[in-house]
């Protein structure tokens, strides 16, 4: 698998969609998510600071433990994506995680296109869940 | 040790030997411009080099394997005065030197002549002959520049300056040429041998040595930037090995970093180069924790040279767990415990590293980068103290203490203990492995080093605003308090970290922390909280269903231990969605009247709960009307926005349309109100995005009127799309939850709250009139009370508006004016306000004289008109009116002007308080009035009938009667006496009666007539309405009726003139006759003592004074004593002629100064102010009827003036 956590948190902070990879301590990996919105916090400031159009979407890595290595991405209207990958998986490039991010942000436009979603509320879609699926999976 | 390039000399050494140590202190002091190959940037650099003599044995090393210490440059030192000595001499030495290094291939060397000031000045006229010119020619060959000569430095004037500091100069050049040389070569064998990395006989450890190396030659040379490269790419190299070794691809070298490692020796931060280290690696005995610190360190030693500590803060992570990582992937075999000890030590080697470069200005970049530092050593600290058994709540035990001396030993010997004891003082701390050591001696030490690890690491989070991070820390201490028997301490880092959770929406996270809370609580025996968590807990979506059971049956349990007065007060949030407030009842809410309301409970707790009772409280306002117009208009403009309408309503003042005009065409754009901040923010406090927008109608318009674009916009868009910041949470997270204390509260009682959604009915009495608002909710159980505050509240917010009206009765026409005199409707309104009427409510209604009234519709009472009547109402719901159909008719009396008939109706009921007395105006359909009419002695009446209203009224049988029946006049009608006329506005109907006078009689008696009339009122068509005819009575008064005088009056031209001419003298005769003599006497009664005087008549003429000039007097008073008849002529002359109407003649009654007034003076003294009316002659006018006037209306024609006649003439 690409990645071992997948969450789409809200403007506010407030998670949108949490998908966690079978087998993996679900809790653990929801507090990596929420103690990375301190850095995507710290990284978005940082770059408003800049002035600038052309702003890089995607934040990198935001930090890393001995397992977990946690990659953060936000979009304009500020929804953060956030990607967690074992970090013993060696093999997997920057390129590639940015590309996940790139696919889970049109997904995520997908859900957002519904008219009967509201923005800022819980992601329930089947179609998103699929996608998740698939990205995680690495096809 | 430092190890330098090295520069050989040769020739006279005596003379190097003077000189080296100005060269060797010049040469660095000035930096030389390296001009590199490869394009690569050049960069000015300070040269050291050590001198050695030179000898042949440096000379012939092929591929070199290092550069320092092997001479890149040689020179050749003579000081040979002239050239003689140096053809005998120094010219073979020379020879010999310059043919050795062409052997090599050497290029870079230099020769210098070291001259005298004198030995130059006497060869200055013989050029090309000085030692210089021959050495030059004998070896410069292309490269005559390396052949130079110094004026010896020791004689310190300024050529000799000069001719040093050139020296130094070219040397430093040439040096830097043959460094790079030296360079070149040594790089291109460095990649040759990295090239053969894939070859089996390669090994890392001698490769490493070699770019080390050049990477030691960079930093000799200052480059400590490209130093610093030399050992990056030695690290990816390095990585990159072993991550190709996780995939499978292990080379033969990487067996020796995969040996276990004995010892777990920290980083030991510092500018020396390890040697002990370097030794081993060279040996190939190195252990990758030894590779990787060597590594590491000499990296930090180059950044803190290039002043860039934080880059050190920012590699040091990433350096820990890169090595932690290459321990698993080599599976390294390292005693338990051991790599968290390095972890430790490294870490507070690289904090306490990081603090010696603290500045003030640095000290943010620093944080950003330690915290996770001290986070990470906090973390490896908690290992090992897991390991050994320090941790709060387990005992060490023996394995435990033998892991404890087996770490320690491992740890080797403090690296730090023959630092300068300054530098320690300076530090203030001990160094990492004491406080290492010291932590795993005691678990009472450990708990003091982990808790201070905790507390800098919370606080460095905080400091750089990682908050989240700071909290999960703070998680972790929470755990480890619990375990130490301080669950009061865990509660408050917990409740921290919940408060955040629940604002921010992670739901698994607050329930987890939720259930550790519970644990807090129960330990703390805080019964109040581990009930609310408890119920936080049953009603937690995140959690499977049987611990959302446990906890509910453990809450149910623990509220039965509840033991005090007031309940116990729980906040609904999250356990119960309490939706919106429905009214249930229909219509206005009336005072005093049952209110239901309907509420929707979505309970999320897992079982049944039985409520007492269900409160939502009322919060109760009195507002006044303005205040309720306002929010009214609110709620509409609401309304109106939310359906997107365009139309605005009536009653805003904003809604006027705008209208933009430009050149091209004009803009109209119809909007609706922007409803104010306020409502914005209540409606956008859940989620903006839910807002709506306040779409409104644009219509574009061209110059000529025509629609150019019709556009839907969006008036509050810079308010809608207006980018806000995440900031603070979605969810407000109100814990300090206060019941509100209101009197007013609508209450179900007895509810069972099942799963999932409920509806419940509430229901309360309105005893105040005024606005309620619903407040919180309150579902009270046995013990304890949920309580959702007002803003916890979904949907609508809910408020009454609870009136009162007294009932209201008006009396009013219907449509038209009302008229008198005939049968008018009217209307009684009866407004029941909040109120209901019973059936058969009566309501009074006196009328003043002259007006009666009787109720239409009502069938039972006779169909009389009285003064009084009792109105039966029939029931009346609340907010209803009711109309009775009234009759009324006012009376029509003589009606002698066109003033309105003015009634009064007194209203009296049982729903009114007071009697309402209602004033009602009617308006007269006609008016009459009376005239007298002379024709000398004849007399006449006329009645006239004067129509007021536009409705037409049929008039006939009119007749005059004589009210006195002893008076006998005849009365002879003049008109049709069946004739009917209709009269209306504008139009009046006249009667005439001739009246027949007895002149026989002296006296002339009052007549009282009495004028009656048919009257009935007819429709718009004429057609009589059916109503029965009224009758109207007219009665009146004639007085002084009889003729006393005549006058006839003439004009006639003077003597000799046959016609009145303008401007010729005419007289005018008056001639006045009495009609009886004995009149005077019987008009003025009880004055007959005066006879005489009663005979004087002033008679006056009164003409216009643009057509007569009344010659003389034109007023005289006449006595009629003698006869019945008296003339006056006088002259009057015409001013103009034609026919001109004659001067009128005015009599008037003469009434002298009376006698019988003066002798009734007082005491000889005039009394001027008593009788004043008799003290002087007064003018008495008479009645129409007693004067009449032949001549009246007569004309004479008057002839033009005489002057014009003859054209006059002339022309007829």
């Amino acid at each position: 698998t690409m990645a071992v956590c997948v969450a789409v948190i809200g403007k506010e902070n407030s998670p949108l969609y949490v998908w966690v990879g079978s087998g993996r301590e679900e809790l653990h990996l929801h507090y990596l998510a929420h103690t990375g919105l301190d850095v995507i916090q710290e990284k978005v400031a940082a770059v408003n600071k800049t002035p600038g159009d052309t702003r890089e979407l995607y934040l990198g890595l935001l930090y890393a433990s001995e397992e977990y290595k946690v990659f953060g991405y936000t979009t304009n209207t500020r929804i953060k994506f956030v990607i967690i990958t074992d970090a013993a998986n060696t093999t997997l490039r920057d390129n590639e995680i940015r590309m996940m991010f790139r696919r889970l942000h049109n997904m995520y436009t997908n859900v957002v296109c519904n008219p009967f979603y509201i923005p800022g509320e819980q992601i329930t879609s089947r179609e998103f869940d699929q996608g998740v699926g698939a990205l995680v999976a690495g096809n | 040790m430092n190890r330098r390039p090295i520069v050989t000399y040769a020739g006279d050494n005596s003379v190097f030997c003077g000189l080296q140590a100005g060269l060797a202190t010049g040469l660095p002091q000035e930096t030389v411009e390296w001009r590199r190959s490869y394009g690569r940037p050049s960069r000015c650099v300070h040269v050291e080099v050590d001198f050695v003599p030179f000898s042949e044995e440096y000379l012939g090393k092929d591929a070199p394997r290092t550069i320092l210490g092997q001479p890149i440059f040689h020179t050749y030192w003579t000081d040979c005065a002239d050239v003689e000595a140096y053809k005998n001499l120094a010219r073979d030495s020379l020879q010999a030197w310059v043919m050795s290094l062409k052997q090599q291939g050497i290029t870079d060397w230099m020769v210098i002549l070291l001259e005298t000031p004198d030995t130059r000045k006497g060869n200055k006229l013989l050029p090309r002959t000085t030692v210089l010119d021959k050495i030059k020619n004998d070896f410069g060959g292309k490269q005559a520049e390396r052949c130079m000569s110094v004026i010896d430095p020791l004689k310190s004037d300024s050529r000799s300056m000069e001719s040093w500091q050139t020296l130094l100069t070219k040397m430093r050049h040439l040096l830097m040429v043959a460094y790079n040389r030296a360079l070149n070569r040594f790089e291109e064998s460095m990649r040759a041998e990295r090239e053969r990395r894939t070859e089996k006989s390669w090994s890392f450890c001698s490769y490493f040595l070699l770019q080390e190396e050049l990477a030691q030659v960079f930093q000799l040379l200052a480059l400590y930037d490209e130093a610093l490269v030399q050992y990056d790419e030695l690290d990816a190299l390095f990585t990159q090995f072993i991550l190709n070794s996780a995939a499978g691809d292990s080379p033969p070298w990487l067996n020796i970093f995969s040996q276990p490692c004995e010892k777990w020796e920290g980083l030991h931060l510092t500018s020396e180069l390890d040697t002990v280290v370097q030794g081993k690696i060279q040996s190939k005995e190195v252990t990758l924790l030894e590779f990787r610190n060597y590594l590491f360190q000499r990296q930090c030693a180059l950044l803190f040279q290039l002043n860039k500590p934080w880059e050190v803060a920012v590699r040091a992570l990433t350096f820990l767990q890169n090595t932690v990582g290459e321990l698993k992937i080599l599976e390294i075999g390292l005693a338990p415990g051991g790599v968290a000890c390095w972890g430790v030590l490294s870490c507070l080697e690289v904090i306490d590293a990081l603090h010696c470069f603290k500045e003030p200005t640095t000290t943010d970049a620093h944080a950003l980068h330690t915290a996770p530092l001290w986070a990470y050593a906090r973390d490896k600290l908690q290992e090992l103290g897991s390991l050994c058994g320090l941790m709060p709540g387990s005992e060490t035990s023996s394995a435990q203490l033998h892991t404890v001396i087996s770490l320690v030993c491992g740890m080797g010997n403090d690296p730090h203990t023959h630092d300068q004891p300054q530098e320690h003082s300076s530090l203030s701390q001990d160094t990492p492995m004491t406080r290492l050591k010291d932590s795993l001696s005691s678990p009472q030490a450990f708990k003091k080093h982990f808790l201070d690890l905790s507390e800098v690491a919370i606080s460095t989070y905080k400091h750089i605003g990682r908050i989240r991070s700071a909290r999960l820390i703070g998680r972790d201490l929470a755990t480890f308090y619990m375990a130490q028997g301080e669950p009061q301490k865990a509660a408050t880092f917990l409740t921290d970290q919940l408060t955040m959770f629940l604002e921010e929406g992670w739901l698994l996270l607050a329930a987890q922390t939720h259930l550790d809370l519970a644990k807090c609580y129960l330990a703390i025996n805080d019964l109040e909280r581990y009930i609310r968590t408890c119920a936080q807990l049953a009603g937690s979506v995140a959690l499977s269903a049987d611990v959302r059971k446990r906890h509910f049956v453990k809450m149910m349990s623990a509220i039965q231990d509840v033991n005090q007065d007031t309940p116990l007060l729980i906040p609904s949030d999250r356990i119960f969605e309490v939706g919106g407030l429905k009214l249930v009842s229909e219509g206005r809410i009336i005072l005093e009247s049952e209110v239901k309301v309907e509420l929707s409970v979505l309970s999320k707790l897992p079982d049944d709960v039985s409520c007492g009772t269900i409160y939502v409280m009322l919060q109760h306002s009195q507002e006044d009307d303005i205040m309720s117009v306002k929010r009214s208009s609110e709620i509409d403009r609401k309304t109106g926005c939310s359906t997107g309408s365009s139309q605005p309503a009536g009653s805003k003042s904003q809604s006027s349309a705008m209208v933009h005009r430009s050149g091209s065409g004009s803009t109209e754009s119809d909007r609706s109100s922007v409803p104010s901040d306020t409502t914005d923010l209540e409606s956008s406090s859940i989620n903006p995005m839910t807002q709506p927008l306040h779409m409104s109608l644009h219509l574009e318009y061209k110059q000529d009127k025509a629609l150019s674009s019709a556009a839907v916009t969006c008036s509050n868009s810079h308010k809608v799309l207006r980018r806000r910041d995440s900031q603070g949470g979605l969810y407000k997270v109100d814990r300090n939850i206060i019941k509100e204390d209101l009197k007013d509260k609508l209450t179900a009682d007895d509810v069972i709250i099942r799963p999932g959604s409920n509806t419940i009915v509430l229901s309360t009495k309105v005893t105040k009139k005024g606005r309620y608002s619903a407040s919180q909710v309150v579902l009270a159980l046995d013990k304890v009370e949920f309580i959702c505050s007002k803003t916890s509240v979904s949907g609508p917010s809910l408020s009454l508006e609870v009136v009162s009206e007294n009932p209201r009765i008006f009396l009013g026409r219907r449509d038209r004016d009302l008229l008198a005199g005939m049968h008018q409707p009217m209307v009684l309104t009866v407004h029941s306000g909040s109120w209901h009427i019973a059936k058969d409510t009566l309501v009074k209604l006196r009328t003043s004289r002259g007006l009666s009234v009787k109720c239409e519709n009502n069938e039972s009472n006779n169909d009389t008109l009285e003064r009084d009547l009792e109105v039966v109402l029939p029931e009346v719901c609340p907010f209803s009116s009711i109309a009775v159909p009234l009759t009324v008719l006012a009376d029509l009396g003589p009606q002698r002007d066109a003033a309105t008939v003015e009634h009064t109706v007194a209203i009296s009921s049982p729903l009114i308080d007071h009697r309402l007395d209602i004033d009602v105006h009617f308006i007269p359909p006609f008016m009459s009035s009376h005239k007298l009419h002379t024709a000398n002695t004849s007399k006449f009446v006329q009645v006239t009938v004067t129509g007021l209203v536009s409705r037409a009224v049929e008039l006939s049988c009119p007749s005059l009667t004589l009210m006195d029946p002893e008076q006998h006049f005849k009365l002879i009608p003049l008109h049709p006496p069946t004739q009917t006329l209709v009269v209306c506005t504008d139009q009046a109907a006249s009667y005439m009666w001739g009246m027949e006078v007895d002149y026989t009689r002296d006296e002339t008696p009052v007549i009282k007539m009495g004028f009656t009339l048919r009257y009935r009122p007819l429709d718009e068509n004429s057609q009589p309405l059916p109503e029965d005819f009224k009758t109207y009575t007219y009665t009146f008064e004639l007085q002084d009726y009889k003729t006393l005088y005549t006058i006839r009056a003439r004009v006639e031209p003077s003597k000799g003139s046959e016609l009145c001419r303008a401007g010729n003298m005419c007289h005018l005769h008056i001639a006045l006759q009495q009609v009886s003599s004995k009149l005077p006497s019987t008009e003025t009664d009880g004055t007959g003592a005066s006879q005489a005087s009663q005979h004087s008549i002033m008679y006056e003429v009164l003409a216009d004074q643009t057509m007569w000039a009344v010659c003389g007097r034109t007023a005289g008073v006449l006595t009629l004593e003698g006869g019945l008849r008296q003339s006056v002529t006088m002259d009057v002359m015409p001013l103009t002629g034609g026919f001109l109407p004659l001067p009128s003649v005015r009599l008037s009654k003469y009434i002298p100064a009376d006698a019988k007034h003066t002798t009734s003076k007082d005491g000889g003294r005039k009394m001027e102010y008593v009788g004043t009316a008799s003290s002087v002659p007064r003018l008495q006018p008479f009645t129409p009827g007693q004067v009449y006037n032949f001549s009246k209306a007569q004309q004479v024609h008057v002839l033009p003036a005489s002057n014009t006649l003859q054209g006059d003439l002339s022309l007829t």
